[in-house]
């Protein structure tokens, strides 16, 4: 483990938190562009759900460890599958979360702007790019799932 | 009586059947069963399906905003009783009363076949629901347990490190 | 039929099909620049009336804002248009049997000026706003679900899955008013409008509608295209978009920046194709039984022209249809999902690292193209997360099929009406739950005795085949006559006339087909039995009764049948919450948890190689 330092939190953390009270207004007062649930809840509500996306996004800049981040992501997944939300609209909204995040960083006029924009950007890549796994892993599932289905009814049409 | 004034006749018990005094602004419940009514009397009793689907119509909408379909059964059962007590009061001719007898008739039957249908639609749709429920079951599940296990390691992990507020990653 | 428009400052196109499935559109709209009023009405109601409700209310609208737009500003201008045509529709409606019921959506936009626009709608049309790439919707559907939700009575979450969140809960023709919503839009340089029917949004996603619409092209390329992606993603609805521009601003440094980083990213496209072939690219089952020059012009040249293009115009749309299209005809071969990973992976890399040799040589342009590329990438993803997303719908639609067919088995064995629970029950409340306590005429003599001559004439005009149609006849009889003052007739019959029947359309429709023939026979053979008019009547009303405490008692069986399912769903719902609730605070205490391992974590790697812990 790690000893930590007296600065043990990258730059571009420290500056994204800073950053991520205006990203969070951003976000809400746009929420209507983002998903068309966001749009439907109250700004308290929407509010704490974009503000829980926003925190694992700071960790993932922090750590660096994408397997913790594609741990959250799963579970984002599957509680918005759970509310009938498609994956497909899941990956977009947290998609466009990360390109207004992004989007904020680039019109700020500070030292770091430029990097917290570039890893914003990467962030949301990777971000994508593990949703898209999670999607195909629960589609492989459930493929298996469909094949075990017709074997059992084609087997209790023709039990010989 | 003619066509016309049987059906001018029967629309003035409207008020009687629906009992709208009491309804005040609000549509009177079991109003699209009087108003099919009308209409089969319009149409001379042929089936059209417009007479259906504006029936259609209006139990999907009404079972859209809430009403169970014994909600709809009853506001049905209802307007038939209370206009086959007021067309015996109000039709003298004999001949009169069977036109309306015979299109309340139908109608109620069909109100019956379109809220059943309707609930055999429910029934289907609770069914592929109740799967849809079980498969996000299955991932929430899947879910849980890996957080399980990751809050284990993290837990290993942090062991012996001071608590931080989630949103503040200050220098130490 | 396309109606292209050229105005001096908002460009505006058309397009309106009848899709791949209905045979009549009743969609229509107006694009009319010189007056800047733009329109689209989807319309319904059996035997075509659904045509003539959007055609009335579409020539109302235009006729109304020809003659009085010099006396409403603008926004009561439109508001009072949508209601003219409402009454017209409604009047319409009411003048002619068959229109009874049609009625018309309508979304509509007037444009005042270069920056100022009226958008109203009644109904599930949409009207949308495209900024900055961003779509942006300018409208909510008037459902009863929306209003549900809207008061308060629905949670959100439950609107998604309503089986009901399509019905409109306002529209255009159904009474003689309507409420209609407006709202005032500024426009900005470089936005566009949109106006659609469901049969677009229906059919396409929001992010291809959003790709689409910020492509660049002409409004009439872009109204053709949408229409187009709607007609790909099945078509089952008349489809019609109208789409405005506003001019374009001036360009920016940073697109002048762009422009510059899409020359230097095309001068590297060798470079480019030239990595990806050393990361494997040729490798890849996707490139099988491709000669080497195709595999790299079919994949690495194509989206280095795609992003190149993109760069170009500030947009995403090449890469998402490059993205779709390998996707696409990878899956439809089915193939697996690795290869692709693998050879979107191989792109990236190879992405990457032109990138880099880009900022090598230019600092600023390198930051530029970094983030253009990451977009780029995300773009991909998007499009085929899309299609990812589809695939799984349909393989549960698939397992919701083959589940429900196994289910049914095992459902049909609990519809079997319980003797001794059900039935007994009714007789012993003698009621049926919806069905007032009754109040069967009194029969005298002469009326029971012509009533007996009236159904024997009916079970001798009856099929000998029609078993259950006789069964229904011998039931009335016994009905009518039943001076209990209960419904036990009633509920006996029922159950033996219901029997065992699937929860279906298959098990409801001939029993209700039969309760209907009864009715037909039954009632002609009144009209035929020797009785004077007045003992036909009461023998009519004797029978109707009879008939409707028949239908109420099988109608209340078919209920309890159903009962089941809603209850086990119930179940379902409960189980799903509390797993909810319980993953919810275990992601909590993680989310803490792993605040605090950030803290611990190693700053001296570089970021992207802290590892991928599996957690």
């Amino acid at each position: 483990m790690a000893t930590p330092t007296s600065s043990t939190v990258p730059n571009v953390a420290r500056s994204y938190d800073a950053l991520r009270p205006k990203i969070l207004q951003r976000l809400v007062e746009t929420r209507a562009s983002l998903d068309a649930s966001l749009a439907r809840l109250d700004e308290q509500a929407a509010r704490g759900q974009l503000d829980a996306v926003l925190e694992r996004i700071g960790n993932f800049i922090a750590t660096g460890d994408l397997g913790l981040h594609r741990a959250f992501l799963h579970t984002f997944l599957a509680m918005r599958a759970a509310e009938a939300q498609h994956s497909g609209a899941v990956l977009a909204m947290l998609v466009a979360i990360g390109d207004t995040a992004a989007d904020v960083a680039q019109e700020q006029a500070t030292p770091d702007s430029a990097e917290l924009t570039i890893m914003l950007t990467r962030v949301t890549a990777s971000t994508a790019r593990a949703v898209n796994d999670l999607i195909a892993e629960e589609l492989e599932r459930r493929s298996e799932l469909l094949g075990e289905l017709r074997t059992k009814e084609q087997k209790a049409l023709d039990p010989a | 009586m003619s066509d016309v004034d049987l059906i001018e006749a029967v629309s003035v018990l409207r008020d009687e059947v629906l009992d709208t005094a009491e309804q005040g602004d609000r549509d009177p419940p079991g109003a699209e069963v009087f108003d099919a009514v009308i209409r089969s009397l319009s149409i001379g009793g042929e089936s059209i399906p417009g007479l259906d689907l504006a029936l259609h119509d209006a139990v999907a909408r009404r079972l859209a905003w809430g009403d169970t379909e014994d909600v709809l059964l009853a506001d049905a059962d209802m307007v038939y009783d209370r206009l086959m007590i007021a067309v015996e009061r109000a039709l003298r001719d004999p001949a009169d009363r069977m036109v309306v007898i015979e299109a309340a008739t139908q109608v109620a039957l069909t109100v019956s076949r379109v809220v059943s249908l309707a609930a055999v639609a429910r029934a289907a749709r609770d069914r592929a629901a109740r799967l849809r429920e079980e498969m996000a079951q299955r991932q929430l599940k899947v879910v849980f347990e890996k957080q399980r296990s990751s809050i284990m390691r993290l837990e290993l992990e942090t062991r012996g490190e001071p608590d931080t507020e989630p949103s503040r990653r200050d220098s130490r | 039929m396309t109606q292209a428009a050229k105005l001096s400052v908002i460009r505006a196109a058309g397009e309106t099909d009848v899709g791949k499935v209905r045979t009549n559109n009743e969609d229509s709209m107006i694009v009319d620049p010189i007056r800047g009023l733009y329109v689209v009405l989807d319309g319904m109601g059996g035997a075509n009336a659904g045509d003539v409700a959007s055609q009335t209310a579409r020539d109302a609208i235009r006729q109304y804002v020809l003659e009085h737009r010099t006396k409403h500003e603008p926004k009561a201008l439109l508001e009072s248009a949508i209601q003219h045509a409402c009454q017209v529709v409604w009047s319409s409606a009411q003048a002619t049997r068959e229109r009874h019921g049609m009625g018309t959506t309508c979304v509509g936009c007037l444009v005042v000026d270069a920056s100022h626009a009226i958008v109203a709608h009644v109904g599930d049309s949409r009207a949308y706003l495209l900024r900055g790439g961003r779509l942006l919707a300018l409208t909510r559907d008037h459902t009863i679900v929306e209003e549900l939700v809207e008061r308060g009575l629905l949670a959100a979450e439950e609107a998604e899955r309503h089986p009901y969140k399509n019905v409109l809960s306002r529209n255009l023709g159904s009474k003689p008013e309507t409420k209609v919503d407006v709202v005032e839009v500024e426009i900005k340089p470089g936005d566009r409008l949109m106006l659609c029917s469901d049969g677009l949004y229906g059919y396409a996603s929001a992010e291809a509608i959003q790709y689409l619409l910020g492509s660049g092209d002409e409004p009439q390329h872009v109204a053709r295209d949408l229409i187009d992606l709607a007609l790909r993603g099945g078509g089952g609805d008349n489809v019609t978009a109208i789409v405005l521009e506003a001019p374009a601003p001036a360009p920016t440094s940073t697109q002048v920046v762009r422009t510059s980083g899409a020359v230097a990213w095309w001068q590297r496209r060798t470079r480019f194709a030239q990595v990806a072939e050393e990361r494997g690219l040729l490798r890849n089952p996707i490139c099988r039984g491709l000669a080497r020059e195709e595999a790299l012009d079919l994949i690495a040249q194509s989206l280095c022209q795609a992003v190149f293009h993109d760069l170009e115009k500030s947009t995403g749309v090449n890469v998402w249809t490059f993205a779709q299209h390998l996707a696409g005809g990878w899956f439809e071969r089915d193939g697996a999902w690795q290869p692709l990973r693998d050879l979107v992976d191989v792109l990236a890399i190879s992405a990457r690292v032109v990138v880099d040799e880009i900022r090598a040589a230019d600092a600023r342009l390198g930051f530029l193209m970094d983030i253009a590329v990451s977009r780029a990438l995300v773009v991909a993803e998007l499009a085929i997360g899309g299609l990812l997303s589809e695939r799984l719908g349909h393989v549960d639609a698939l397992l919701i099929q083959v589940h429900s067919a196994m289910q049914e088995t095992i459902d049909a064995s609990m519809t079997v009406i319980d003797e001794v629970d059900t039935a007994d029950q009714f007789i012993e409340q003698q009621t049926v739950p919806f069905m007032r306590s009754t109040r069967a005429p009194t029969l005298d003599g002469e009326v029971s005795e012509a009533l007996t001559k009236a159904l024997t004439v009916a079970r001798g005009r009856t099929s000998p085949r029609a078993e259950l149609v006789k069964q229904i006849l011998v039931a009335l009889e016994a009905i009518a006559n039943d001076d209990t003052g209960t419904n036990t007739a009633a509920v006996a019959a029922a159950r033996d006339i219901y029997g065992v029947r699937p929860v279906d359309d298959t098990g409801v429709m001939p029993l209700f087909d039969a309760l209907d023939q009864a009715r037909v026979i039954s009632t002609a053979a009144v009209h035929q039995i020797t009785a004077s008019d007045a003992v036909r009547a009461s023998v009519l009303h004797a029978l109707s009764s009879a008939l409707q405490r028949l239908t109420g008692a099988s109608t209340a069986l078919l209920m309890e049948a159903v009962r089941p399912f809603s209850e086990r769903l119930r179940d379902a719902l409960q189980t799903t919450s509390e797993l909810r609730d319980d993953v919810a605070a275990a992601e909590r205490k993680r989310a803490g948890l792993e605040s605090k391992f950030a803290s611990t974590i190693d700053q001296s790697q570089p970021w992207d190689k802290r590892g991928t812990t599996e957690w």
